[in-house]
């Protein structure tokens, strides 16, 4: 690919500005600060756009982004006009305000959608070159490096060496990046370290662990409570029950007892009314003194009709004398009916008269005892007492009710089992187990046991730490992938660049050093003098010479479709002027093969050669 | 008597939700939501004061449920003016051991099992039989004593299938159902919601994976009117999605819900410069990528730098690995890029 012009509508310091460069090489003057490295970043920003996210660098430098925006117009870009192998003439052009990208073909149809797309833009210079960002600048970009210019340190170039030869990137050494993997793996921690993420996790997650079994346990322990707690009201309930039916026994024994009392005492009174013939004398007696009276009356009755009967004797008898047959007949039957019932009841009278004795002597005798009868009724009556108090005390208003009662409190204690008996004493005792449970019952309501949430915590722990495990996997797989990657670069591109360089260095030391060698221990060897060397044994000059040679070798080695163009800012300038002027040759040699952009400043004192090809351009 | 029932079931309350943890916080969230979905239902039961709630098993979860939920939920039952009949499901199971059994339920609450096949309401002419689950086995066998009384509405509460062969355990035809005369059958277990004829089953009261699209909630009956109503749960959507790279550029536009829960699968071609887009501003989005890279040269082990290099070896074997070991890789790619960018790489680990 070749660089035909720079279109700048504004960049840095250039607004509306045009650049034209050839093939071959192209020497770009400029004084310091004239533009050179804006006109390089330029091109830098167009074929790969401006590194995204790029922040303050710790030495105060700026991002290029915000480096480059001009000033003095809102114009943010411009275009390269550039040809290529593979797409001929085409028009880049790029707006860095609105970070958008057009590309037109010689045609001046836009051809952008047939490039690779990504967020940061930087797919075209990829698309075209075939290098992307990193290398293009660790390759073909030998910019005002700052460690060039300003660090001096052999050490420090050395290293770059070592770099390049590890990696083919002077900036990255991997020996570094897997070290501090390394070191990284570490860090997270295994099962011999101590305190560490990995240790922290698994310490937690073994809290956690405990917690939620802890939760389990005491779910379980709610659940066992309440069927505790259903057990003892069971149980209570039972030991009421026999309880009750253990009063109500007792209640019908008392009662039974007070039956039996009852009886005992009716029994007395019973005996003893028989024997005194008690009720019945006393109906005798009265009954008696009732006939007394009976006679009494009839006795007077009795004498009365004996007078009516003497009377009514006398009239018919006189009657039958005085009157005539056979009235007088009739009178005569009259006066013997008279007769006979007036001997009836003569006898009767008598009979009564009799009896009226008999019952008087009876009466006579009976009033004597009734003396003993009021000691008798006495004990009847204490008798009778007994047997009321025990109706109050049964609480019931006569014998048929109690009874009743006896009946209602009857109670079949079969199904009271010994041991049941035996636990009836706890029912207290069993109240209070109830109350201890329901306490811890209660405890339980109160408790917020998420054990769901518990678990869920477990799993984000473990997969915390399966996060840890896939992470040192990861580690693992990017030192594997390092190593592998640095054993293709000794296997295959180290021998390539260690030909080249030693082609190229032969040239700009005009055959001084032959034989340089960057060894698979990286140690940088020289066969000159027939010794091997280790690489900070070489002069600072050497070095640079090196250094240049190996950069080219490296950009050289590489297998691309589009020659790139290689971009040289100041990069000779700690030479001294005989290695200067030989590496500028050397250059110009490259330069039929490669376009080359050579920035220096006109305080430069060597005169350049030139050739058909080389084509100045004034910076300013 | 105008005489109404809400039907749910499958509540799982307390059930722990693995799958959401990837977003710290949510299954928490979750498990509030779908609690507070029950309340919901309480509290409109309060409102409607139906006659009857049928549970149909699956109130809780066994093993996660703490006693203070049961209080809880049991506090609310109480101060409900309807009877609330209630089935063991394979959750919550009848066992001895289980809040059912040794808790103390309010006198509104009727657990129907093994020990207690139906209840009564006088009153209301309705008479409920129930077969749960108990861990026991064999439960339906019940189902061939009960004698319906053609006096009684008589309802079925069951937590199984039916006419669903694939189901397991408490599976019952409709033909023998019909055979009993039930006039209703109040289905749990299955979440999905179907009904058929007067055998309705409402799934779960929320959905509870991505298993379970489709509307969920509770059946509202009045027992004059010919059909149940669903009564659908205010509820976030569970929805799986299979879109394309390019499909997946509307994702936001057709599903603006930023509540819902979201499984997609990624499926057609991709070169590696597409990248799967982040939805970060939605509550769950899963994005489960199975796309085929587009067909490429292997990456060159010529390359020109290390970096370059060690990317390419990389990515190669990216592309002829399954994916847990692409997310390693993928790390591994980024963990060494970083590491020869010279980056503090002890300052990446953080939780």
């Amino acid at each position: 690919m070749e660089i035909l012009s720079a279109h700048i509508f504004g960049y840095g310091k250039f607004i509306d500005k045009t650049f034209d460069f050839h093939e071959g090489m192209n020497l770009l003057i400029g004084p310091n600060e004239g533009g050179k490295t804006t006109l390089m970043s330029f091109i830098k920003a167009i074929l790969y756009g401006h590194k995204k996210n790029e922040r303050e660098g710790k030495d105060g430098s700026i991002p290029e982004y915000r480096k480059y925006k001009p000033w003095y117009t809102d114009q943010y870009g411009g275009y390269l006009i550039v040809q290529t192998e593979k797409w001929g003439l085409l028009r880049i052009e790029r707006d860095f305000e609105n970070k958008s990208i057009q590309i037109f073909d010689q045609e001046n149809q836009e051809i952008s959608y047939k490039f690779s797309f990504d967020k940061s833009l930087d797919l075209v210079g990829e698309d075209l070159l075939g290098l992307d960002l990193d290398t293009f600048i660790n390759t073909a970009f030998i910019g005002q490096d700052k460690s060039i210019v300003n660090y001096e340190s052999k050490a420090e170039l050395a290293q770059k060496l070592i770099n390049i030869g590890e990696s083919g990137q002077e900036d990255i050494s991997i020996t570094d990046a897997i070290n501090a993997l390394k070191k990284y793996d570490t860090s997270l921690g295994n099962t011999r370290t101590k305190a560490r993420p990995f240790n922290l996790k698994e310490e937690e997650l073994s809290r956690e662990k405990q917690e939620l079994e802890r939760m389990r346990q005491e779910n379980l322990k709610a659940y066992e409570y309440l069927e505790e707690k259903r057990k003892l009201e069971k149980k209570i309930e039972k030991a009421k029950t026999n309880l009750q039916k253990e009063q109500s026994h007792k209640i019908y024994e008392e009662t039974s007892k007070s039956i039996e009392k009852v009886h005992e005492y009716k029994n007395k009174i019973d005996n003893l009314k028989k024997e005194k013939i008690l009720e019945n004398w006393d109906n005798e007696a009265s009954f008696k003194r009732q006939d007394k009276q009976d006679i009494h009356k009839g006795l007077k009755i009795a004498k009365i009709v004996l007078f009516l009967f003497t009377i009514l004797a006398g009239v018919f008898i006189i009657l039958s004398y005085s009157l005539p047959m056979p009235d007088k007949w009739l009178f005569v039957s009259l006066f013997l009916v008279s007769l006979t019932g007036y001997i009836f009841v003569l006898l009767k009278k008598k009979s009564l008269k009799d009896k009226y004795r008999y019952k008087g002597r009876k009466i006579e005798k009976k009033e004597i005892d009734e003396q003993d009868n009021l000691a008798f009724l006495e004990i009847v009556g204490h008798y009778e007492d007994l047997i009321e108090d025990i109706l109050l005390k049964e609480d019931v208003a006569d014998i048929e009710s109690l009874y009743e009662k006896q009946s209602f409190y009857e109670t079949d204690l079969k199904d009271l089992s010994l041991k049941e008996k035996e636990n009836e004493k706890s029912l207290d005792s069993l109240k209070q187990d109830l109350a201890v449970i329901n306490a811890a019952i209660n405890r339980f309501y109160e408790e917020n046991l998420s054990i769901a949430e518990q678990e869920e915590k477990v799993s984000e722990i473990e997969e915390d730490i399966n996060a840890i495990l896939k992470e040192q996997e990861a580690i693992k797989q990017a030192i594997k992938g390092l190593e592998e990657a640095a054993n293709i670069i000794k296997r295959e591109r180290l021998p390539k660049i260690n030909i080249l360089l030693n082609k190229y260095l032969s040239k700009i030391t005009s055959g001084k050093y032959k034989g340089i060698k960057i060894g698979k221990d990286l140690s940088l060897s020289n066969e000159y003098e027939n010794k091997i060397r280790k690489i900070d044994s070489f002069s600072q000059g050497t070095l640079r010479q090196v250094y240049l040679s190996f950069r080219l070798a490296c950009l050289e080695s590489l297998d691309l479709n589009e020659r790139v163009p290689l971009f040289l800012d100041e990069a000779l300038v700690y030479f001294d002027k005989e290695r200067r002027s030989r590496a500028y040759e050397f250059l110009l040699d490259l330069s039929k093969t490669r376009q080359i952009f050579f920035f220096a400043t006109d305080k430069d004192d060597f005169n350049y050669k030139k050739e058909a090809t080389t084509s100045i351009i004034a910076i300013e | 008597m105008n005489i109404s029932f809400f039907h749910l079931a499958d509540i799982h309350l307390d059930s722990p939700y693995h799958f959401l943890a990837k977003k710290r916080g949510l299954p928490l969230k979750r498990r509030d939501e779908v609690y507070s979905c029950f309340l919901d239902v309480l509290l409109k039961a309060k409102r409607e004061e139906p006659n009857f709630i049928f549970i149909c098993g699956d109130l809780y979860e066994h093993n996660y449920t703490p006693l203070k939920r049961i209080k809880e939920i049991n506090g609310l039952f109480e101060s409900i003016n309807s009877q609330i009949v209630l089935i063991a499901g394979n959750h919550d199971p009848l066992a001895k051991n289980s809040y059912y059994a040794s808790f103390d339920w309010a006198s509104n609450v009727h657990i129907l099992g093994r020990h207690k096949s139906y209840v009564s309401f006088e009153e209301e002419k309705v008479r409920v039989y129930g077969i749960g689950y108990d861990t026991g086995g064999g439960q339906l066998e019940v189902l061939e004593s009960f004698r319906i009384d053609p006096t009684y509405y008589n309802i079925l509460l069951l937590h199984g299938d039916v006419d669903l062969s694939i189901s397991t355990y408490n599976q019952v035809s409709s033909n023998k159902l019909e055979k009993i005369a039930f006039d209703y059958v109040a289905l749990g277990h299955n979440h999905r919601m179907y009904k058929k004829d007067n055998v309705y089953n409402p799934g779960s009261l929320c959905a509870l994976s991505f298993d379970q699209e489709g509307d969920h909630g509770y059946f509202k009956k009045n027992l004059e009117d010919q059909k149940a109503e669903f009564v659908k749960s205010d509820d976030r959507k569970f929805i799986n999605l299979t879109l394309s790279l390019e499909e997946i550029k509307e994702f936001e536009k057709q599903y603006p819900s930023t509540r819902d829960f979201y499984r997609i699968t990624l499926k057609g071609l991709r070169d590696d410069k597409q990248e799967v887009p982040e939805f970060s501003h939605y509550d769950f989005v899963e994005i489960i990528d199975e796309t085929i890279e587009k067909k490429k040269e292997a990456y060159k082990n010529e390359a020109f730098g290390l970096k370059e290099l060690f990317e390419n070896l990389i990515k190669n074997k990216l592309d002829s690995t399954n994916s847990e070991e692409k997310e390693i890789l993928n790390r591994a790619l980024d963990l060494g890029k970083r590491a020869l960018d010279k980056e503090n790489l002890e300052e990446l680990w953080k939780f």
